[in-house]
């Protein structure tokens, strides 16, 4: 039993970094139906950003937590930069072009980064600056680190605020309005160049707090660390129904939640047959299954429209 | 006369090699109601669709209370004043009838609750279900809900395509009604209709199409009286 719920808080944990990412996958498909398969590679960028910033930061002689927060800002602006970028310059060119120019284009972008990356950062390994998180709190057995509390805890902040900001302000009326009939947007005022833009930028946002989230947890930054995030965060969107919030959200928890119980029980379930490196597997043996079984996601819509 | 609201000329649309319009020309002043009258394919909605700025045209020129519209985007000419309630209405379909009642209130206006309020109490079968989905609604209900909308917006030009199609004749006639209200403030109006005997009856002026160009245009009544034109578009 403890087992089980410590895996459940480590599930959670890294749910919520997938929810993040998989909201910025959501976002751009539900207005632009483009998979932007370079929205991991932000990540990548938000965790290498604030790892140097941070660095700087300290070796200024700025206390940590101003240091945490200047570096996170600073990977927030970087990243929105970067993601408005490849809005302007990638995909807005190609919105007329035929569905498959701006994927392939989506690939290339993330190979581009990626690369990039590496030439500023380099190949190796990086340490992630101590943000002291560390200790951690024993509840019955189960053991709770305060990076563990800051991550839900930051994850739900985000959360509401994007809630708030889709379904409450007018400018996420104009977002959704631009997402179900761009047209009609248009022909009542809305500037759907601007709607789109802005889900690039809510998009690399919350990739660049994922960064720093993910990099603070797992305490290294590598230039690859984007691609893996990417595709599982990818798969949670699709899981939860891709184009829908909450599904993301959904889709990223029950993701993280399955892959550390896999971790957790598959060395006794096959006899050590397959051990916790195998839970990989099982993020895209659900993509797989929910692709065959039920191609709108948990929470999608499969329904025709009523016009 | 009236100040001179839209004034077009030479407009031509093409899509692909087919020409939609050809080398059109209208002058609308404020208030003036106009019907636009043709067969299917007479290029009717092309011509609202370039003027609203969601196609481009070819060639010609637009220009709105005196300013050229030359490469102006659609979002900038609804708010200067020309409201499109397209065919097949452009409501948001998972948005709540609220919401797509807000999306008609000009962006700086901030008390945009209150503006509402005369649209329900005309509407008031939209304000009992202001929470539901706009999805949700009868073609007729919709088409309300997109007339309603547009009214919000202000327009001192609305130009409403085929606003009838697909109603029972209740509802046609509730449309028009409401049709005839929004445009009594001095509002100019203009009209594509297949329902041509009612869109006659409600704009005195008339501009029949025919392949994109102008076969027509004058009185409504002097429409009405042309034995050619009453057997191609009336029926009779």
């Amino acid at each position: 039993m403890a087992t089980f719920l410590q895996q459940l808080v480590n599930g959670l944990t890294l749910g919520c970094i997938y929810a993040l990412v998989a909201l910025g996958y959501t976002l751009v498909y539900g207005i632009l139906e483009l998979i932007n398969f370079a929205h991991g590679d932000l990540v990548m960028l938000g965790a290498l950003l604030s790892l140097s910033l941070m660095r700087l930061f300290l070796d200024w002689g700025i206390p940590l937590p101003g240091a945490v927060a200047l570096a996170l800002a600073g990977a927030m602006a970087g990243c929105v930069g970067v993601g408005l970028l490849l809005e302007r310059l990638a995909y807005r060119p190609l919105r007329q072009a035929p569905k498959l120019a701006p994927l392939i284009t989506a690939i290339g972008l993330s190979m581009t980064l990626e690369q990039g990356a590496a030439l500023i950062w380099g190949r190796d390994y990086l340490a992630f600056p101590d943000l002291g998180l560390s200790h951690s709190w024993v509840f019955g057995g189960i053991v709770v680190t305060a990076i563990q509390g800051v991550i839900g805890g930051g994850t739900l902040l985000l959360l509401t605020v994007l809630l708030w900001i889709i379904h409450r302000s007018s400018l996420g009326r104009a977002m959704r309005a631009t997402a179900q009939n761009p047209v009609a947007a248009q022909l009542l005022g809305v500037d759907t160049d601007r709607s789109i833009a802005l889900a690039f930028v809510i998009g690399a946002a919350l990739a660049a707090v994922a960064g720093l989230m993910v990099g603070a947890y797992y305490q290294v930054g590598h230039y690859t660390m984007g691609f893996m995030l990417g595709l599982k965060a990818f798969t949670a969107a699709v899981l939860g129904g891709i184009g829908n919030l909450q599904g993301a959200v959904l889709g990223g928890l029950v993701l993280g939640l399955l892959e550390a119980l896999g971790a957790g029980y598959l060395g006794d379930w096959t006899h050590n047959v397959f051990g916790s490196n195998y839970k990989d597997v099982f993020a895209f043996a659900l993509l797989i299954a929910v692709l065959i079984f039920h191609p709108s996601g948990l929470l999608g819509r499969h329904a025709p429209e009523k016009v | 006369m009236a100040e001179v609201l839209l004034a077009v000329a030479g407009l031509t649309v093409r899509y692909g090699g087919i020409e939609a319009v050809s080398d059109w020309s209208l002058i609308l002043h404020a208030g003036e109601k106009v019907a636009l009258i043709g067969a299917n394919g007479a290029g009717k909605s092309s011509t609202l669709k370039a003027l609203a700025g969601v196609v481009t045209p070819a060639a010609g020129k637009v220009s709105f209370a005196g300013v050229d519209w030359q490469g102006v985007p659609a979002w900038k000419r609804a708010r200067a004043g020309l409201t499109l309630v397209p065919e097949g209405r452009g409501i948001f379909p998972r948005m709540s009838i609220e919401e797509n009642l807000l999306m008609g209130v000009p962006q700086n206006t901030t008390s945009s609750r209150e503006t509402l309020a005369p649209v329900y109490e005309r509407f008031p079968r939209l304000g009992e279900r202001r929470g539901q989905a706009a999805g949700t609604l009868s073609g007729g209900e919709q088409q309300l809900l997109a007339l309603g909308r547009a009214l919000l917006t202000r327009p001192r030009v609305l130009m409403l395509d085929e606003p009838s199609m697909g109603l029972a004749p209740k509802m046609v006639e509730e449309v028009f009604a409401v049709i005839e209200e929004m445009t009594a403030t001095g509002v100019a109006l203009l009209l594509v209709e297949q329902n041509a005997r009612r869109a006659l009856k409600l704009c005195p002026r008339a501009v029949v199409l025919e392949s994109g160009r102008t076969v027509f245009s004058g009185e409504a009544v002097e429409c009405l009286a042309s034995p050619q034109l009453r057997a191609a578009y009336l029926g009779d």
